[in-house]
């Protein structure tokens, strides 16, 4: 008897052992500086970035893909290696920051916000696409500060949709990437706007 | 020539015979020897062999294997099993006709759980040896484990319940909430209607059993609800869950000479019906209610003035006068309640109390004393009797033309209210209503002459400078104000240090996002778990993702 319960023990050491724990996937992107060299010249305007809420099935670290017009499928294997909302809060910010934006995480903002803008971005897709590669979608909101009063100033829905280069995880991710900065694009604009002079 | 053959006789038994004799004789001794060291064949008789396995299920003393299950075979009717027991050679003094047997399996009770080792081994079948002088070859399965070892120390008692609840077998007796013992057997009486208990008090709490004790049904939540509110308290969880029996002396009482082995008990269903029992002296009255008896029940109390003085016997007396209840009586319209005066409840020496009482009651009914029905319970609606003097009562002596001695009664509750609502408002009739409202208008425009005086008055001091004693009070004013401004700011620096960007609020916030991170961390385990229970051993089986694929 305790050779049989022994016996099962070991059995189910092995199995646990034998367990292929090299099948999980995580993955991230950034919008890196490398290639956009923080802008020396004084800050026009600061901006504080606020909560990025991602609402629905893709508010979690599994990717998430539509397979077909009304079918979703929530990854077993392939994660983001943090939060979605915390990898696109710091791409936000590296982003903003790149542009020569004053841009600060609202947490740490303190109390005088006076004429300065608070970001606030509600992202509603945020998936790989069956037919359109990785698709995102929601909206921005700038609000203005005024005597602890915040105003909306501007806000603008956006739905971006980029194809894939090539099959896989890692072009669905790089697709993910292009939404983003295509995203970053006009939110600066708005917060600079160009100088034609 | 003639030759004699010579004939040598040969021996009739041949030595080559002693070799299979050896053999058979050591065969014999083996099979002798076999038999004797297989042990004692026993034979347990039991409901159903759940959990019992032929060969291989052993019977233990105090985890101490002892033999073994050979066979198990259903009896002839078929409404039992029978197992066929082997028991060691060594062990056979063991086998007594008062041994009990039993099965070791998982158990979950009030004591707590048990047996959690049979989970792995299987079952097993525990003996507990008898103190007999008599073997016995047959025995019977108990249901449940033996409570007392023969070998614990105590006293049996037994205790009779005539209505208190049924109490199981194992259940506590407590003394002051300490467990001293437990019921070993319930059985219900069917001739006398009653539940019978063997209780075992373990020693040396059986020098606390003495003759005067008394047992009663503790439930284990005692709710006390008095005017200053509610008081709800609870025992020991196995109190809880099962029950208990309470023993102790009666309130005020000394332990009195030790109770003899197997003493018989009541036991009541609370604590107040066992003192109530105790109440023996006492006298009964009767008393007519010209009014609603509803709410009054048998076992109402019966006070003077808030202190209890005896109890409500019969609602409505059932007694007989000419062949005829007293309320059939002609010309009688109230209705008849029996009561018991007890002395007990008056004095601790009840026939003092019995003498005072019998002595001053004639006293009291010409000074006022009269019984009236009161509200005990506004919720349940139960009332009372309360004895009290009540002043304006006509003059009444007590009647003794009854069985038993009548006690005057005057109306209370709504018949008193009604009673004082008509008078009232006859004498309302009576007033002078049109005078009275001429004088409240002639008041009324005297009041307001005054008003107008007064806003004058006002106005005048106000014109003129304020005397010392205002000005002191402003200054005592200043003062508290100054007092409650410091006070404030006191409150603002606490409300501070839980404002945005405090410290504390700064590591509640970290906290909370820690916690953030850590349940999106678990959602895929908690995921997968879901889909797949048995991931945390296996190897998890979910289907592959689909691979993304480039724009078709």
């Amino acid at each position: 008897m305790r050779l049989t319960a022994l016996l099962g023990v070991v059995a189910i050491f092995l199995v646990g052992c034998s367990s292929n724990v090299d099948s999980h996937k995580y993955y991230k992107f950034s919008l890196s500086s490398e290639n956009s060299p923080v802008k020396t010249s004084e800050p026009s305007q600061r901006v504080y970035i606020d909560t990025i809420s991602i609402l629905g099935a893709a508010n979690q670290q599994a990717l998430v893909q539509y397979t077909d017009e009304n079918q979703i499928n929530i990854a077993n294997f392939h994660y983001w290696a943090e939060h979605p909302k915390n990898m696109l809060m710091q791409a936000t910010h590296t982003y903003l920051v790149n542009e020569g934006i004053y841009a600060i995480p609202l947490a740490y903002a303190g109390d005088d916000l006076e004429q300065h803008f608070t970001l606030k971005i509600v992202v509603h897709e945020f998936a790989g696409h069956f037919t359109k590669g990785a698709v995102l979608k929601g909206n921005w909101y700038l609000y203005q500060h005024h005597k602890r009063n915040k105003t909306l100033h501007s806000s603008s829905a956006f739905s971006l949709s980029n194809s894939l280069v090539d099959d896989g995880f890692e072009s669905l991710v790089a697709a993910h990437k292009n939404n983003w900065l295509l995203l970053m694009q006009g939110i600066s604009q708005q917060i600079n706007p160009p100088n034609h002079e | 020539m003639n030759e004699q053959a010579y004939i040598e006789s040969k021996p009739k038994f041949s030595v080559i015979w002693i070799v299979p004799i050896i053999a058979i004789l050591i065969t014999g001794w083996m099979l002798y020897q076999h038999q004797s060291n297989k042990g004692h064949v026993i034979f347990l008789k039991m409901e159903n062999a759940d959990g019992i396995i032929a060969g291989k299920t052993e019977v233990k003393v105090r985890s101490v294997q002892v033999g073994i299950v050979e066979t198990l075979r259903l009896q002839i009717e078929q409404n039992a099993v029978i197992a066929t027991i082997r028991i060691n050679k060594h062990y056979d003094s063991l086998l007594t006709e008062d041994a009990k047997f039993w099965t070791v399996k998982p158990r979950v009770d009030e004591t707590g759980i048990s047996g959690l080792n049979t989970l792995l081994s299987g079952v097993y079948i525990e003996l507990l040896p008898g103190e007999s002088d008599r073997s016995a070859s047959l025995f019977t399965m108990q249901d449940q484990p033996a409570l007392i070892s023969p070998d614990v120390d105590g006293v049996r008692y037994s205790l009779t319940a005539a209505n208190a609840e049924v109490l199981d077998v194992g259940t506590g007796i407590f003394f002051r909430n300490y467990k001293i013992g437990q019921v070993e057997s319930a059985k219900f009486n069917e001739k006398t209607l009653e539940m019978d208990y063997g209780i075992f008090i373990n020693s040396p709490y059986d020098e606390l059993i003495s003759k005067n004790v008394i047992f009663w049904v503790n439930s284990g939540i005692e709710v006390d609800l008095s005017t200053e509110g509610i008081r709800v308290s609870t025992g020991s969880l196995s109190k809880l869950i099962k029950g208990g029996i309470s023993v102790d002396y009666p309130p005020a009482a000394e332990a009195d000479e030790l109770a003899r082995e197997n003493t018989q008990y009541k036991l009541h269903k609370n604590f107040a019906v066992a003192l109530e029992r105790r109440f023996d002296l006492f006298d009964l009255y009767l008393i007519e209610f010209e009014q609603s008896i509803k709410g009054l029940r048998p076992g109402a109390p019966v006070e003077y003035r808030g202190m209890r003085i005896g109890t409500v016997e019969q609602v409505p007396a059932q007694l007989v006068r000419d062949g005829q209840p007293l309320y059939f009586q002609q010309d009688n319209t109230s209705i008849p309640v029996l009561i018991k005066v007890e002395y007990g409840r008056i004095y601790d020496v009840d026939e003092q109390a019995k003498q005072y009482w019998q002595g001053n009651i004639e006293k009291w009914i010409k000074n006022g004393l009269r019984a009236s029905l009161k509200s005990g319970n506004l919720l349940t609606g139960a009332v009372y009797i309360e004895l009290d003097f009540y002043s304006s009562a006509k003059p009444e002596s007590i009647a003794k033309h009854s069985i038993y001695p009548i006690l005057p009664s005057v109306p209370s509750g709504f018949t008193a209210l009604s009673e004082q609502v008509m008078a009232l408002l006859n004498k309302l009739n009576k007033l002078p209503l049109s005078d009275t409202i001429g004088e409240a208008k002639d008041t009324l425009t005297a009041y307001k002459q005054l008003g107008l005086e007064t806003e004058k008055l006002i106005k005048e001091l106000n014109n003129k400078k304020v005397s010392e004693k205002v000005d002191k009070n402003l200054t005592q004013l200043q003062g508290t104000l100054v007092q409650l401004t410091a006070s404030l700011k006191q409150f603002e620096k606490t409300l501070a240090t839980y404002q945005q960007g405090s410290g504390v609020m700064e590591q509640l916030t970290d906290t909370l996002s820690e916690l953030e991170s850590l349940s999106n961390t678990l959602k895929p385990v908690t995921k997968s778990l879901n889909e797949q229970p048995s991931m945390l051993i296996f190897d998890k089986n979910s289907g592959e993702d689909p691979i993304p694929r480039k724009g078709q």
